[in-house]
């Protein structure tokens, strides 16, 4: 019996590791990528890094494919047509750890070697569109689309949002389906009624309904930013100061050049046609949690 | 104002216009930085090879801005750029 099929990031996924993601059709079909595991470890990496796929992972072209290396020692093979995935993962880690990673990283770089962009941000849908929550881990993401997911809004994502560009269209692609809470936020998650299992990285799993469309247009994109206020505000960010916070928030930071000036010229055109703002909001965690359990947050944006 | 001679971009940046703003990028460090429309103007006349003294009398023609407020403005813009790896002296 084939593996079954999940709709990720704007991709048919065949594989038989548990994704947290939704389930793709059922009728007889390839998918655009299978991922299996291999029998022996790739190769050992060697030559220049292409990129860095956050803190603990670095991705290598090589004769076939790209090669990401994560540092427990798993190894993830992607080939050169993009259609197939092969990982070892290293012992003591799990089929589900590297599942994870799938679902994260390596097919945050197989958007962008696909010409799409992948950022640190979640998204909730928005009256047909989406709106990303962006910022670098910590910023509370995960929290804000907890609260946005309990006024009613559909999940896109969480941590990884996959983009394609075109020139005058930004559109965004459901991820996984959970959302992973830190522990500061713990009551809010206990007050929506989603709880769940632990996560691997020592979170919370919040498990909203799976209503979101598969692709979405991106109707504008937030960064979180605290500072001494008591209640929530929008301002509209600049488009070069837009570029460089988006730019930073790319999940692949690419050292080859050539990758790097793509991803500049797709970060650009994002910021031509879709408004960037700076989501302000009460640094002191009480006066932030109230700002959360509010119901002012979610319609502030729904009207942007 | 002290202001440099000369400067030129490192061979790390690299930039994507928008509108009459600019973005710009150093390969080696992952940082980026926003620049307006005065400091866009800046970049490209740095990229052309103009002297600071030169690109001030360009600036002073074309943005209407006072002579010691752009040099105290290109200042803190020059030591951020170099702070960032994104130009460097001549």
């Amino acid at each position: 019996m084939a593996p079954p099929l999940y709709e990720l990031h704007g991709l048919l996924v065949r594989t038989s590791l548990p994704l947290a993601a939704r389930k793709g059709p059922t009728e007889p079909q390839p998918g655009d990528v299978s991922i299996r595991a291999a029998s022996e470890p790739p190769k050992a990496p060697q030559g220049a890094v292409s990129a860095t796929l956050g803190a603990t992972a670095t991705l290598r072209r090589i004769r076939h494919g790209h090669l990401a290396t994560f540092s427990g020692g798993t190894r993830v093979l992607i080939s050169e047509d993009l259609a197939r995935v092969e990982y070892w993962h290293a012992p003591p880690e799990t089929p589900a750890y590297t599942a994870s990673l799938i679902v994260g990283p390596v097919l945050a770089a197989h958007a962008d070697l696909r010409g799409h962009l992948a950022l640190h941000s979640s998204a909730l849908e928005f009256d047909g569109g989406a709106i990303a929550v962006a910022g670098p881990p910590h910023a509370g993401k995960s929290s804000i689309a907890l609260s946005l997911a309990m006024r009613g809004r559909p999940l896109v994502t969480d941590d990884v949002l996959c983009m394609t560009v075109s020139s005058s269209q930004v559109v965004c692609h459901r991820g996984t389906t959970i959302l992973r809470i830190r522990s500061g936020s713990r009551e809010l998650l206990e007050a929506s009624q989603f709880g769940g299992a632990l996560t691997h990285d020592h979170r919370q799993a919040a498990f909203p309904p799976i209503t979101a469309k598969s692709s979405l247009d991106v109707r504008a994109i937030v960064f979180p930013h605290f500072e001494q206020r008591t209640d929530a505000k929008l301002v509209r960010v600049g488009n070069a100061a837009a570029a460089a916070v988006l730019g930073g928030t790319t999940r692949i930071r690419w050292h080859d050049p050539g990758a790097a000036a793509q991803q500049l010229g797709v970060v650009a055109r994002i910021v031509r046609s879709t408004p960037v703002f700076r989501l302000v909001l009460p640094d002191h965690p009480e006066l932030l949690r109230a700002v959360l359990c509010e119901p002012d947050l979610e319609g502030m944006l729904a009207s942007v | 104002m002290n202001l440099p001679d000369s400067l030129a971009i490192s061979a790390f940046a690299i930039s994507e216009r928008l509108s009459d703003e600019t973005v710009v990028l150093n390969l080696q460090t992952g940082r980026y930085c926003g620049l307006n429309s005065t400091a866009t103007r800046f970049w490209e006349l740095v990229a052309e090879g103009a002297s600071v003294s030169d690109a001030v009398d360009r600036l002073v023609e074309e943005f209407d801005v006072e002579r010691a407020e752009l040099e105290a403005d290109l200042g803190a813009l020059i030591e951020e750029l170099l702070r960032l790896g994104l130009i460097e002296r001549r």
